[in-house]
């Protein structure tokens, strides 16, 4: 699968939310979408998913407009984790993450899968809105990977915000598996730490551009990063060089 | 289905018929006001049977027409009403009742011409109005069905001025609900086979409105066509609630505490709570005609949209302490 | 400059002030606030002294102006119209407690009566009568037994399709008429009742008289009429307030009774 956003623009009425945006994915990649606050992360996360058209550009996967794709046809290439998930009604976490298969057919054992990766499956019984936010974030994730097809598209908007270092740790894991299985995982991520370690490439937007690009290593760097958020930033690399901590 | 689900709506489908049952035999004498239960005498039976079967229909239509609301304002307090429905049905019979008395002219089944138009006038300016980028806006939605409400209302206490004492007794006693005693086989025929395949429908779309309870973004992304269950949604549970005001007038309630009510037994599943919902609607309305028949403040039985209001009120207060957080 | 547009605001609201003419001595300014004692008023031969009414008092000229009905008086433009009689009905609710106030003040002089019998409007009738006129006089509902006029009966206001109206009870002034006519009425209870076809059928009136102030709409009288009952619709504009016009309404409700 290839991914291709061609010179993507965003406007809210007078609101420019993103603009001039250019990049290519292919399969097996995870890439990491980085940025202050409103710098347009979420804006174009949603352009990807289908799930907003851009004002300008287009967005294509396999040389198809991704926006212009039928929502029940997009469901089987394209799966989406929002920051919050929401649900209006009396759901249990499994049919929650059973809801993911509505485009595709129901299976029990997809379901039961994704439910064991995230570590739901003995709490899959629990009513949503008595669950916890790491709990709904993480059902939000197993709905995505119910749903998804090896060689698709994964996009999540700050998937681990709620999670615990545990589960951080299984999310980044499952991430990894999926990038393997010939997919493209787009996430957008607040922690840089955890985007250096899971990340093949970085992106990273500020005010609705993209001001860097390409190999995380390359581009995630305490002066570039820096000069983006407008902190100092302080860095810590592991004896092995592998493990990166970064803080203000 | 699972087992304990098909045990619910098997005793809840028993409660229904234990219900008519009731209504069939309750016998009151005019005189003392004392109740019997005994089948009543052939000429008088259709004047139990006419109602119950209106009662099945408008409950169940207005069970499901909740339901479809509450899942497409994403909002747990909608009901027919929310949507102008009854003002604007109740303008359309004002306005025919001033037509009628104001050029001495009269309409066979006008009652029912003037609900019909006033309903589809109203949702008509309701969906136009609510209508953002291509699809139904719930919130917008909610607002307008609000504001046509008031304006509607105000029509009608503007015609209430304007006819004789006797058509704004008949319109007030409209407006509180009644279940038609005689009514034509082919009136109740042809709207009991249009309830039926809205509910029928909206069953069928049950998975659809599974999904669709996710946030827009989340619905879309597994692939629910938010704009097109939106707009089916709508029109289907309009003309649920329609046939509701045509038969029985405006009802209170039902359409609101039903949905809820069955939301107690069934959970995550819209088409197995759509056929559980048309059940307890029904159920409720049923009761309510039971109730009222064994009621008399001294001046006859109470109009059926009292009890159901009355009732309603404190089942739906019971329900929201609780399941406070559930709803 | 302020105070000048002050005064000046206050010079043109004076000059707007309606009725500033005098009420000499002797006029009459009644407003009636109950549609069944206007038009009482109207049949006594009063109507010139009527100077505001309600909005349902549909009998009198319409040029009048309304000052409110028995929940929502406007109390502002009654006092405008300077009445020197206000007129209103009694209800289980008692009587307007301000306008009880500005009747106490002097304002008008304040006169209220129940109204659901005969007997009400003959004492309304008298008092007008005797308080305008020369003599207290009184009306008079001419009936007579008769044979051709069929027993128990019901009377019964034009109901919503598929259901009966409200039937008058006992103790209305529909009844009292039906006593003087020597006719049973089948309704045992008091006031306005809710009855069901059903009801209807087991009560077996000999005839149901639908009756209207306006024009009787055919799907409520099939309705009735499916109970298997003689049904006779009777529309008279007076027929839903009781007035002293109940003597014509009783006088036109005999002829359409008597059976062919």
């Amino acid at each position: 699968m290839r991914l291709h956003i061609s010179d993507v623009g965003v406007r809210f009425n007078k609101i420019t939310a993103l603009r001039g945006v250019h990049a290519s994915a292919d399969g097996g990649k995870i890439i990491a979408v980085l940025g202050p606050n409103a710098s347009g992360k979420t804006t174009l996360l949603r352009l990807i998913a289908g799930l907003l058209s851009p004002t300008y550009g287009k967005i294509e996967l396999d040389g198809i407009r991704v926006d212009r794709m039928k929502p029940y046809d997009r469901a089987s290439k394209v799966s989406w984790v929002p920051r919050v998930a929401e649900v209006a009604g009396a759901f249990t976490i499994r049919r929650v993450v059973e809801l993911g298969r509505y485009a595709l057919g129901p299976s029990t054992v997809r379901v039961d899968e994704a439910l064991a990766r995230v570590d739901l499956l003995d709490r899959s019984e629990s009513l949503w809105h008595e669950a916890s936010a790491g709990m709904r974030q993480r059902a939000a994730f197993a709905r995505a990977l119910a749903q998804r097809t090896p060689g698709g598209l994964i996009v999540l908007d700050e998937p681990s915000s709620a999670l615990d270092l545990q589960h951080l740790q299984s999310l980044g894991d499952l991430l990894r598996r999926c990038a393997s299985e010939g997919d493209i995982v787009i996430a957008a991520l607040h922690d840089i730490s955890f985007a250096m370690e899971i990340a093949d490439e970085a992106v990273v937007l500020k005010e609705g551009q993209v001001v860097l690009a390409g190999q995380t290593r390359a581009v995630l760097t305490p002066s570039s990063l820096g000069g983006v958020f407008g902190v100092d930033l302080a860095w810590a690399v592991d004896d092995a060089g592998k493990r990166h901590l970064v803080m203000p | 289905m699972r087992i304990r689900t098909l045990s619910i709506i098997v005793f809840l489908g028993i409660c229904l018929i234990v219900a008519a049952l009731v209504r069939l035999l309750i016998t009151r004498d005019v005189d003392d006001g004392s109740i019997t239960f005994s089948l009543p005498e052939d000429r008088f039976f259709i004047y139990r049977f006419v109602p119950l079967i209106a009662a099945f229909i408008v409950g169940s239509g207005l069970g499901v027409s909740g339901m479809g609301l509450q899942v497409l304002l994403r909002n747990p307090l909608a009901s027919p009403w929310i949507l102008g429905l009854s003002s604007g049905a109740g303008l359309g019979v004002m306005t025919m009742m001033f037509v009628e008395h104001t050029y001495n002219v009269g309409f066979l089944g006008g009652q029912s011409i003037g609900a019909v138009i006033g309903a589809i006038v109203t949702l008509s300016l309701v969906y136009l109005l609510s209508r953002r980028r291509g699809g139904i806006d719930p919130i917008t939605m909610v607002l307008v069905g609000v504001v046509i409400s008031v304006l509607c209302g105000a029509g009608i206490m503007i015609l209430q001025h304007a006819v004789p004492m006797g058509l704004r007794g008949a319109f007030t006693t409209w407006l509180m609900g009644s279940l038609p005693e005689i009514e034509a086989w082919w009136k109740l025929t042809v709207l009991g086979v249009i309830t039926l395949l809205g509910i029928l429908l909206i069953a069928w779309w049950g998975p659809t409105l599974d999904a669709a309870c996710l946030s827009d973004d989340e619905a879309t992304s597994v692939g629910v066509d938010l704009p097109n269950i939106r707009r089916k949604l709508f029109v289907t549970s309009s003309v649920l609630a329609a046939i509701g005001v045509i038969l029985a007038g405006p009802i209170a309630f039902v359409g609101l505490i039903a949905p809820h009510g069955a939301r107690l037994f069934i959970h995550g599943s819209h088409r197995v709570l759509t056929l559980t919902t048309a059940i307890v609607g029904a159920l409720l309305l049923v009761c309510a005609d039971d109730i009222r028949q064994l009621i008399d403040v001294g001046s006859g039985r109470l109009p059926i949209g009292i009890v159901t209001s009355v009732f309603g009120g404190i089942v739906f207060l019971v329900l929201l302490l609780r399941n406070r957080g559930r709803i | 400059m302020r105070n000048f547009i002050i005064v000046s605001l206050l010079f043109v609201f004076g000059a707007c002030h309606p009725n500033s003419g005098q009420v000499e001595q002797g006029d009459v300014r009644i407003i009636s606030i109950s549609p069944g004692i206007t038009n009482t008023i109207i049949d006594a031969g009063y109507e010139q002294f009527l100077v505001g009414r309600s909005p349902f008092c549909f009998h009198a000229d319409q040029e009048i102006p309304v000052v409110g009905d028995l929940r929502n008086i406007d109390y502002e433009r009654l006092l405008r119209l300077s009445p020197t009689h206000v007129f209103v009905q009694k209800t289980a609710s008692g009587i307007d407690a301000h306008l009880l106030a500005l009747a106490t003040q002097g304002n008008f002089e304040l006169r209220t009566w129940p109204l659901n019998r005969v007997s009400d409007i003959q004492v309304i009738y008298g008092d007008v009568t005797e308080m305008f006129g020369d003599l207290r006089l009184s009306f008079q509902i001419d009936t007579s037994e008769n044979q051709l006029v069929p027993s128990p009966i019901l009377v019964i206001t034009q109901g919503v399709q598929g259901n009966a109206g409200l039937s008058f009870g006992k103790e209305t002034y529909i009844d009292d008429v039906l006593q003087m006519m020597g006719v049973e009425n089948v309704v045992h209870q008091s006031g306005w009742v809710s009855l069901s076809l059903e009801d209807i059928g087991r009560l077996q009136p000999k005839a149901i008289i639908v009756v209207s102030d306006s024009l009787i709409n055919e799907g409520s009288l099939s309705s009735i009429r499916s109970v298997g009952y003689r049904v006779i619709p009777f529309v008279h504009e007076h027929v839903l307030v009781p007035s002293s016009y109940i003597v014509d309404v009783a006088k036109k409700l005999q002829e359409v009774i008597i059976e062919p």
